[in-house]
Order: C-alpha cells, then sequence, then structure tokens
C-alpha cells in the first residue's frame, strides 16, 4: 500500500489551479487553443495555417529574442526551426490539445541549441540586438529611455545564466507559465524549476548590481 | 528580510525588464517570408548564420576535406550520450542478455552485461531499473522481455527506440530527453513518446499504455498514431482494434510507485 506521504508526493490527479491570473486569461482567449484552427492545420489547410502563423509567430519569436541572448540572426533560426517542426508534424496534432505548451518546448529546445553552437563562433556584444536599434530609431522620453535601458541589461544578464535557468525565466516572467507548467515543458520536478529560478534570479541581481556605478 | 529585499533589482523590476523588450520586433522580410514557405510548404532548415567570410572559405575547406574522417570518428565520440546503467535490481534469480546469463546479485555483472538492442528477460518476481543519465528511466517489471535501446548521441540520433515482446516497462523521461523521441515497438505497434511518465504492457491480448504526464502517441503504425493524454490509457487488441479508457487504479498506483522510488534517479540533484 503506498503510504499517503508518497501520494501527496507523487503526481496531480487534476490540472493546477493557475498561479496567476496570466494563465488563466491566457488559455480563454488564445487562438492557439482554438480546435477548429488547429485541425485545419493538421489538414495543411492554407487559411488555418496563414491564422496559426500569424498568431504563434510573436509568441515563437518573443521566445527566440529572449532566449538567445537578443542575437537577432539566432533568434531567426530557432524561430524557422520552430515553424518547420510544427510543419512537418502537423498531421500529427491533436486539436483538442493548445498548441502554445508544445510550441514552448520546441522553441526552448531549439533555442538550446542554437546557444550552443553560438557558443563556437564569436559573439557579437549584446548592445549590437534590435533592442538597441529599434530604442535608437524611435524618439523616446526619458522613461522609455531608461526602460530600454533595463532590457537591455535584464537580457546581459539573463544571457549569462545556463540554458535551462534562462529558459526557466523567460517562461515565468516572459510567457507567465507557472511553475508546474514550466516543470511539465521542461520535464523538471515543480521543485527544481523552484529553485532553479529562485536561483536564475539570484544570478542575475548579481550580475545587474555589479554593473551599476 | 531577504537579501533581495534590497536589491534595486526587485522581481518585478526583472520581469519588467524582461518584458520591456517587445514581443514582435522582427525583421518584416523575415517574417513574411517564412509566414509564405510556411503556408506554402516550402520551408526549409535555416541557412546558419555566422558563417566564415568569403576570403578564408576555400582555406577552410581544404581543411576540413583533410580532417574529416578524424573529426568524424571523434564527434561520434564525443557526441555519444551517456552509457546505460543498472540503479536498482528487486528479486531474486537469473537475468537474460542475449546469449549470456547473470545472477540479479551480480551488479557489476549486469552493468557489464548490458549490450544496446539485445534482448533481456527479467525473471519473474523480480524488477530492472536502468537508466540514461538525465535522459530516460525505465523499470522492466517481472517476467519482461524487451531489447535494449542503443545509447542516445547528445547532437544526431538523439532519438531512442526498443522493442517489447511482453511484461511490462514503466517509463519516466528526464530533463535532457526534451526535444527528443521514444519509440517503442510491440507485437501491436507503435508508441512515441516525447516527454512522459509511462507504462507499456504486453500480454497475450494486446498493448496497454498508460499515461501519467505527457502525451503518447500510439497506434498501429507511425501512420495512425493517437495521442494519449494523461490519465488515459489505450489498449491495442490482438485483433487490430482499439480502446480507450481511463487508467486504472492497480496501473496508476504502479507508476507512482515507480516515480517515487526511482524519480531522483532521472532528476538532477539541485543541491
Amino acid at each position: 500500500m503506498i503510504p499517503d506521504s508518497a501520494r501527496t508526493r507523487g503526481l496531480p490527479d487534476r490540472e493546477p489551479v493557475p498561479e496567476n491570473h496570466l494563465e488563466r486569461d491566457r488559455v480563454a482567449d488564445d487562438p492557439l487553443s482554438d480546435a477548429s484552427l488547429l485541425a485545419g492545420v493538421r489538414n495543411r489547410d492554407a487559411a488555418a495555417l496563414e491564422r496559426f502563423f500569424d498568431a504563434a509567430f510573436p509568441h515563437v519569436h518573443g521566445l527566440a529574442i529572449r532566449l538567445t541572448g537578443g542575437r537577432r540572426e539566432a533568434a531567426e533560426d530557432v524561430t524557422q526551426e520552430v515553424f518547420l517542426k510544427v510543419y512537418r508534424v502537423a498531421d500529427r496534432l491533436d486539436p483538442a490539445r493548445p498548441a502554445r505548451p508544445w510550441l514552448t518546448t520546441i522553441a526552448c529546445n531549439a533555442a538550446r541549441d542554437a546557444t550552443r553552437r553560438a557558443k563556437t563562433r564569436p559573439e557579437r556584444p549584446v548592445d549590437s540586438t534590435f533592442v538597441a536599434e529599434a530604442s535608437a530609431s524611435t524618439p523616446a522620453p526619458s522613461a522609455r529611455e531608461e526602460s530600454s535601458e533595463d532590457a537591455l541589461r535584464v537580457q546581459a544578464a539573463l544571457d549569462r545564466l545556463t540554458e535551462t535557468e534562462r529558459c526557466i525565466v523567460v517562461l515565468h516572467d516572459y510567457e507567465g507559465l507557472p511553475h508546474s507548467e514550466i516543470a511539465r515543458t521542461l520535464a523538471l520536478s515543480h521543485a527544481a524549476v523552484r529553485k532553479r529560478y529562485s536561483r536564475a534570479l539570484d544570478r542575475m541581481r548579481q550580475h545587474l548590481e555589479g554593473d551599476l556605478p | 528580510m531577504s537579501d533581495h529585499d534590497h536589491s534595486p533589482w526587485s522581481d518585478e523590476r526583472l520581469a519588467r525588464g524582461l518584458r520591456e523588450r517587445g514581443s514582435d520586433h522582427a525583421r518584416e522580410a523575415f517574417r513574411e517570408g517564412l509566414k509564405k514557405d510556411f503556408v506554402q510548404g516550402t520551408i526549409e532548415e535555416p541557412d546558419r548564420h555566422g558563417s566564415v567570410a568569403p576570403g578564408r572559405r576555400r582555406v577552410a575547406i581544404r581543411w576540413a576535406a583533410a580532417l574529416v574522417p578524424l573529426a568524424a570518428a571523434l564527434l561520434v565520440y564525443l557526441g555519444l550520450g551517456p552509457a546505460l546503467r543498472v540503479v536498482s535490481v528487486e528479486g531474486e534469480g537469473t537475468l537474460r542478455i542475449g546469449t549470456t546469463q547473470v545472477e540479479l546479485s551480480d551488479r557489476a555483472g549486469l552493468q557489464r552485461a548490458l549490450e544496446a538492442e539485445s534482448l533481456i528477460e527479467v525473471p519473474e518476481g523480480s524488477r530492472l531499473g536502468l537508466l540514461f543519465e538525465d535522459i530516460l528511466l525505465f523499470e522492466a517489471t517481472s517476467g519482461t522481455r524487451m531489447t535494449l535501446p542503443p545509447t542516445p548521441h547528445r547532437w544526431w540520433q538523439r532519438d531512442l527506440a526498443f522493442e517489447i515482446q511482453s511484461g511490462e516497462v514503466l517509463i519516466e523521461t528526464g530533463p535532457e530527453f526534451a526535444g527528443r523521441e521514444l519509440r517503442v515497438r510491440t507485437p501491436e505497434g507503435l508508441i512515441v513518446v516525447t516527454g512522459t511518465l509511462l507504462s507499456i504492457e504486453r500480454s497475450a491480448g494486446g498493448t496497454c499504455v498508460c499515461v501519467i504526464e505527457g502525451v503518447a502517441q500510439v497506434g498501429r503504425d507511425a501512420k495512425s498514431l493517437h495521442p494519449v493524454p494523461p490519465g488515459q490509457r489505450r489498449v491495442m487488441l490482438v485483433d487490430g482494434s482499439a480502446k480507450v479508457s481511463e487508467i486504472v487504479p492497480p496501473h496508476r498506483d504502479a507508476l507512482r510507485d515507480f516515480h517515487d522510488r526511482l524519480h531522483h534517479r532521472i532528476t538532477p540533484s539541485d543541491g
């Protein structure tokens, strides 16, 4: 007989309650949860593929940029790999399952591979990312400039984390995923995700505070 | 108060800095080109950025051609993933591995005898837990006959595969499994696992796949796979039909027990 302590340590019988409102809102309004759209993607219907791309691209590219240290070329490679994989496995899609979680998983894996490839090539400084270009090309009030500077600094600190830590922080703070869902996405335990997330933020603060005058 | 309460970089400021990048600053040409290729089905592998400057390309190619055989051998060696390890043994008796037999009490002998793609037969009343570190944990239960998977590579040939002739195998994937596939064949069909906790039981009546976490794709062959979500099981009968239902308590309890006993083996310590 399995003791109660083992049961409670074990696997959930039901989906956990979302830890923040972002999770609930995302699932409810998310076109990537639309079963009819996903059924069209499975059939490789052109109109459905277009709608799917328009819905998925901001999510995938946004993740890719953050996970690859703001390197545009690497982010584009990652984005392309994700959509390539989607197209290849389209006929196996289950329309009843929202697409966002598995897009996230594919993007995390592709970004990790891209990061490892990038370690063998000379790196471009983070300052040459599109963020600097975007913020430079747009006249900005001081508050906006300050937040862009924060964005650069945070990205630089993020880039110094391990690939897994970076993925956890991005999924939690950018995607708004609860630790439980991040754990499922990355095939880690809930406790491991929470611990690594906390450690990652501490490491980011150490880098950021070291950069302050 | 914790240390970071004094830091100017609060959790909220960090998260805001992360979100501030904006979600879609992609090059318009890239986005539109990718969309067109995706919709038309002409999407290809990305042309990896960061290539060598043209003036150095010819020299690079000559060197590469000269070193290819050595590099290939080295890459194969370095690219090999972790070797298969014995992590748990319960019960007594003799394990058949290919043409050899090893006592379950001889742990070192078991480890030496493990050979990829060899057929093993677990004695009745026993269990054998095997591990590709951080990638895949599986336990062959009493009376199971199965082949052992070859070592997965780190960079290519990352997928795993084995065959179950009879018996039950409990499976849990690890943190380095993400992005890989595990393909398990039984006489009734194919189970494709992309990251999950599940059991596969093959008996005279057919194959039963029970999933606790993640999703497994199950079917007669690669063209007729059906997803089995958490809490469900799919039974492929020998007559070719299939049945879907909720996992029954004995299977659920067995998987939870397996997870509780051995999960620490597949999850790296956070120490």
